[in-house]
């Protein structure tokens, strides 16, 4: 039974941030949330989908998240209480219709959730979307608890209502994807009736008009906001220092100053509003201290803002020597750690370090040189991105013009990596493979004489490859798209999307083929199964060799994750030592050093190959790469 | 011998250099390289240092020194034919080889009788494929046999074949080569890397005479436009002077190319080859210049002198002596090959 | 009776199972009024890299959702490599590791980039790094149960032993009722069960001052 819609006020819970912030928007009465997909902001809108039954909501994953914030937005503009959600780089995605939208504004509430990601831990990049809530004039608020994930967001509805506008929330991955303690509030009884009020158009022009509203919204947030509980001092009343932290950093600043003993000299301020400012609380703080460091994961957002306060009310304040990002104290890139933040405290303080057990750090020293080797990351076992990428490569050598395979967004990014045999050559956004792959294989007209070819996701397809695909056949641009379509969603959390039959509420949902969009737009289109690695193989090459416009090559095989929740593995596999001819001329351990399935060990006393039975997801392939044969493949 | 290295080093001095005769050696043993529309491609890296590609490939080293006293009981001779016990004109008994082969039909026939024989048990032989490229096939009957007559003048792979026969577990194995091939099949036998017995095993060296062969994968195109769309069954060149280069089609259509508009297909590999005869085979066959429906036979070794013996006891071949001027001026073309290598290896400095 | 905070890293490789072994704990923890934070790493996680789950426990407020290095209380390794990285960088002279003896080789490994360690050096240096250490072969038992998933409930078995941490029979099967479904409860006390037979005895045999593996 699930936790998120329990109707016990009072009850603690263990949450992870983002189920706080989808507790937080029931308790709010959201009817709408839609998100795509994204990490660290995917359980969002997942955990809100799987109670959107029995809350009578309609939860989304849309096709992309400018759609998304449409649908959220056409809900916020009819009185309703509406949350979109997404990472960090699809609020780029979304930024158009954001910066039209916060001109006109809304009648109801709407909620846009974004959770970056310091440091890129599941990203291609480390952006900090908050600069976007300055570029938008919009309220931005920064969890930095659990509980505070779920007051913030439910805080945030009410002020997206009263100022007629969006209000933003920052999360992060140490937020987002980890887990408290949550004390539950009441589920409202009452939801606001839905209506369009048709005698009042949504219009951004003249913007001469719209503009000056937005700043009025904007301050009326202001007013709101400057008194706000989310942002408080805690500390001595002259401290030596003031740490001005937000996010996860105010977690790492506390531990820190307790685990430092430098309670009785330093103070915090830690701020959630984080635009607009509380500058009241923020002048009457920096008046107690002469230095002050700022801890916030990514940009100096915070820090420059408050600098900039600092200068227009410098008249009223001391000498502060503002020490964080602009300084050098902290990195200028990736996310905070206990580690970073201690010593960071602990040189500017003096006070020293706790734990330094010299021994145990020699040898942890050792340990880590030569009893910790490295875990590259790898297609998971039986992962049908393996053979495509396996088939492609041997396509391409074989083609011999040094043919270009651009890149994109989802698992099989790691295709640039060992694990797919570094077979792409760029990674960039969602979609843009085949926006590049369109633009090299229109060049031969300017003398580029390497094939063109691009790979994407089935989501990643839907999301904002078809533009470019439209774009590539009314050019006449000669590339081979091949969709890796494995039926899901995988890097994020099996999200349905689009060619699923299915909606994120589980409901029945029209399938939209990839092939049938690809022929609709008149490209050559061929369907495959990569594990038949020889045909996939052949048909890459041969797709390849004729200059004639855009085609598409499907290759379709579902995500093995997604098989293993379904059913037990197809095959028993294992290997026939008298066969496996190993390290010798003839073989050189294919399956093991270059295929690298992690179903497969190397076994260096007996110097044969192994299936390791714990990992190995019974897909056979390696049965049909083996050289000697040795692969023996049963149906299990 | 020379230093046995393995696929990088191969890939290195042979293959990106474009060396490569398409003699098929490397190939049908190793996962990480094959044959791909007449090329020998490298699919991935290797770490076996001595590896059978580099130890068996005609190009990366040969010593004649090496090879020659226990194949001939003599030293090398180096003097342009190679070791020569007997030369002789011959032909087929069978004119229904005689009408399909290229000269005297000699080579179907000593294969078809030692096959009949049990000299061995099969061959690896030339077939033309259907795709235009020919390849390698395991002969076991004369209708085999028969279906490779013709010469190719293209690199085939041919060797490649010879996998198949080793793994079909046939220990009298007989092929039918041009020079570099059997250059790799002497290397093979030498080296036998994954002791394979295959000193035994590999029982009869045909040699084709070959001035040079070409890449079948740049000639194609080539052709494209007066092929619409056909495959070529088998290449013809005539004697001198007709100064052409036939194709055969499926469709039994014939095209005429003026061979020095092909010179420039010649496989490069050829260019450094300097073995004109087939100098370490059992016995070499090549065309009898100026008398049509003969060849010239050059017998090398007591297994050549026994095949030709018992060929002609059994009226599977008939002989006639080979005139000396004729040899001479065979001896004369096989110096200028030689010559041609020591210019085109000086010009070239390969490292 | 913890240590507060009492701190505990789940360590592993993607596609152990670390996340359902920090939330089950969690759960556990919360239900017994503790303030339980858990910091994971994933996006990453299932595709074979290293993971780790960091759970903190405390009776007097919630804490930040990573561990300062030398702070673990208690790691609990599904991989014997992962337990020397984690101890290496967490571990100190008290601490208590748990470890699956069971290797799971890297493609770096595999594929021969780098070296598998020793075994038999590896569990030293990871005697060597903490306080005091419990082996056991968690996924042997788990495949002959029929599922090397289960490796990690072995682990949650093993580590309700000798107080560690406070997990019962009740309480697991409360948890996993809430977190994954009613009928995986039999299967999961199962493995519960064999975690703490094997590691009760492995406790035995340390009061009795004998070696073990």
């Amino acid at each position: 039974m699930p936790l998120l819609n329990l109707n016990e006020p009072g009850k603690e819970v263990l949450f992870m941030g983002n189920e706080a912030i989808a507790r937080g928007a029931l308790e709010a009465g959201v009817q709408v949330a839609t998100a795509y997909p994204g990490n660290p902001s995917s359980e969002i809108i997942a955990s809100l989908a799987g109670v959107a039954p029995e809350q009578g909501m309609y939860v989304e994953w849309s096709v992309n998240e400018k759609v998304a914030l449409e649908i959220a937005a056409a809900a916020a503009c009819s009185n309703m209480n509406a949350l979109v959600a997404m990472k960090q780089n699809g609020l780029n995605v979304a930024s158009d219709f954001l910066l039209n939208l916060n001109l006109t504004g809304i009648r109801g509430a709407l909620v846009m959730v974004v959770a970056d990601d310091p440091s890129g831990i599941s990203s291609t990049n480390e952006e900090d979307s908050r600069i976007y809530a300055k570029l938008a004039d919009i309220p931005l608020l920064e969890p930095s608890t659990f509980q505070e994930a779920k007051e913030m967001t439910l805080h945030a509805f009410d002020l997206s209502r009263r100022i007629g506008n969006v209000v933003m929330i920052r999360s992060v991955t140490r937020i987002s994807h980890a887990r408290g303690n949550v004390v539950l509030g009441p589920l409202p009884a009452v939801l606001p009736a839905p209506h369009f009020d048709t005698s009042k158009p949504f219009c951004p022009m003249p913007s001469s008009a719209s503009h000056p509203v937005l700043h009025r919204r904007f301050s009326e947030a202001e007013e709101i906001l400057h008194d706000s509980a989310f942002n408080f001092y805690e500390g001595p009343d002259n401290p030596e220092l003031i740490v001005i932290t937000c996010g996860a950093g105010w977690f790492f600043a506390k531990e820190a100053i307790e685990l430092l003993r430098l309670e009785a000299k330093t103070g915090i301020l830690k701020i959630g509003t984080t635009w607009p400012l509380p500058k009241e609380l923020l002048l009457k703080t920096l008046k107690k201290t002469e230095r002050v460091l700022f801890l916030e994961e990514v940009d100096p957002v915070l820090e420059n803002n408050v600098a900039s306060q600092y200068a227009f009310h410098n008249r009223q304040l001391p000498a502060i020597e503002f020490m964080g990002k602009n300084s050098g104290h902290i990195p200028s890139t990736g996310e905070l750690s206990p580690e970073l933040v201690l010593r960071v405290l602990s040189k500017i303080s003096g006070a020293p370090l706790p734990h330094q057990d010299e021994e145990h750090a020699a040898r942890a020293k050792e340990a880590l040189a030569n009893y910790a080797p490295s875990r590259s990351l790898a297609f998971c076992a039986g992962c049908p991105h393996r053979s495509s990428l396996w088939a492609i490569k041997k396509a391409l050598v074989l083609d011999g013009r040094d043919a270009v395979l651009f890149g994109d967004i989802g698992c099989y990014s790691l295709g640039i990596f060992s694990t797919g045999f570094f077979q792409l050559k760029t990674l960039h956004a969602m979609g843009s493979g085949t926006g590049m792959a369109c633009g090299f294989g229109k060049f031969a007209d300017v003398g580029v004489t390497q094939p063109s070819l691009a790979v994407c996701g089935d989501s990643t397809f839907f999301h904002s490859v078809v533009p470019g695909l439209i774009n590539a056949v009314h050019s006449g641009s000669h590339f081979l798209l091949i969709v890796l379509d494995n039926n899901a969603t995988a890097m994020t959390g099996f999200q349905p999307h689009p060619g699923s039959p299915v909606n994120a509420m589980g409901s029945p949902a029209v399938a939209i083929p990839i092939e049938d969009v690809c022929r609709a737009i008149g490209m050559e289109t061929t369907i495959r199964d990569p594990f038949d690695l020889e045909e996939t193989s052949r048909t890459i090459y041969e797709l390849i060799q004729e200059r004639s416009g855009p085609k598409a090559l499907v290759l379709r095989h579902e995500c093995a994750l997604v098989s293993a929740r379904k059913s037990k593995p197809r095959y028993k596999l294992r290997v026939d030592p008298e066969k496996c001819i190993g390290e010798n001329c003839g073989c050189d351990r294919l399956c093991t050093r270059v295929f690298k399935c992690p179903g497969l060990i190397w076994d260096k006393a007996s110097a044969k190959s192994k299936i390791d039975e714990a990992i190995c997801a019974g897909c056979g392939v390696c049965a049909d790469i083996c050289p000697a044969r040795a692969i023996i493949r049963e149906e299990a | 011998m020379h230093e046995i290295s393995g696929l990088e080093e191969l890939n290195r001095s042979v293959l990106e250099n474009g060396l490569c005769a398409a003699c098929g050696a490397c190939v049908g043993r190793c996962p990480y390289i094959m044959k791909f529309k007449g090329k020998t491609v490298k699919l991935d890296s290797c770490t076996v240092e001595k590896g059978r590609c580099h130890a068996y490939c005609p190009m990366t080293f040969f010593d004649p020194q090496a090879v020659g006293p226990a194949l001939f009981g003599a030293a090398y001779d180096n003097s342009g034919m190679g070791n020569v016990m007997q030369a002789t004109a011959a032909r087929s008994c069978a004119p229904e080889v005689r009408s399909i082969a290229q000269g005297g039909g000699v080579v179907t026939s000593l294969i078809s009788a030692a096959l009949e024989e049990g000299i061995i048990q099969a061959a690896v032989l030339t077939s033309s494929a259907d795709d235009g490229f020919p390849c390698g096939i395991v002969a076991t009957d004369k209708h085999d046999v028969m279906s490779c007559s013709g010469s190719k003048f293209v690199g085939a792979h041919t060797l490649e074949a010879l996998r198949e026969a080793l793994d079909r577990g046939f220990d009298r194995i007989g092929i039918v080569g041009l020079p570099c091939q059997v250059r790799a099949i002497r290397k093979m036998a030498l080296l036998d890397l994954k002791s394979e017995h295959l000193q035994e095993r590999l029982s009869l060296v045909v040699g084709l005479f070959c001035n040079w062969a070409l890449s079948v994968r740049e000639l194609l195109p080539f052709l494209h436009a007066e092929l619409r769309g056909h495959a070529v069954k088998k290449f013809d060149i005539p004697p001198p002077p007709a100064n052409l280069l036939i194709a055969y089609t499926a469709e039994n259509q014939t095209i005429e190319i003026l061979l020095d508009d092909v010179r420039q297909f010649i496989q490069k590999a050829c260019t450094v080859c300097g073995d004109m005869t087939s100098e370490f085979a059992d016995v070499s066959v090549g065309m009898y210049e100026g008398r049509p429906g003969w060849n010239t036979v050059l017998v090398r070794t007591a297994t050549g002198s026994n095949l030709i013996r018992l060929a002609e006891e059994k009226r599977k071949i008939e002989l006639e002596p080979y005139p000396d001027e004729n040899l001479d001026h065979l001896r004369s073309a096989a110096l200028k090959k030689k010559l041609r290598e020591t210019d085109s290896r000086n010009r070239s400095e390969r490292s | 009776m913890l240590k507060d905070p009492y701190n505990i890293i789940i360590a592993g490789v993607g596609g152990q199972g670390n996340v359902l072994g920090s939330q089950l704990i969690g759960a556990i923890l919360v239900e017994q009024k503790y303030k339980v934070t858990i910091g994971e790493t994933y996006g990453a996680s299932q595709r074979g890299g290293s993971v780790m789950s960091h759970v903190r426990i405390s009776r007097v407020r919630q804490y930040g959702p990573l561990i300062p290095p030398g702070a673990a209380d208690l790691i609990i390794a599904l991989e014997p490599s992962e337990a020397a990285r984690v101890l290496a960088h967490y571990g100190n002279s008290d601490t208590v590791a748990v470890v699956n003896t069971r290797p799971v080789y890297s493609i770096d490994v595999t594929s021969g980039s780098v070296a598998y360690p020793d075994m038999d050096e590896l569990l030293q240096k990871i005697r060597g790094l903490a306080g005091r250490t419990f082996f056991l072969d968690a996924t042997e038992k788990a495949l002959k149960m029929g599922n090397p998933i289960l490796a990690n409930i072995v682990m949650l078995g093993a580590v309700s032993c000798g107080g560690m941490l406070p997990i019962t029979e009740s309480n697991l099967g409360k948890a996993i009722c809430e977190i994954l479904s009613e009928n995986k409860v039999g299967i999961n006390l199962q493995a519960f069960a064999a975690g703490r037979e094997l590691t009760e005895f492995a406790i035995k045999e340390e009061i009795s001052g004998r070696n073990f593996l």
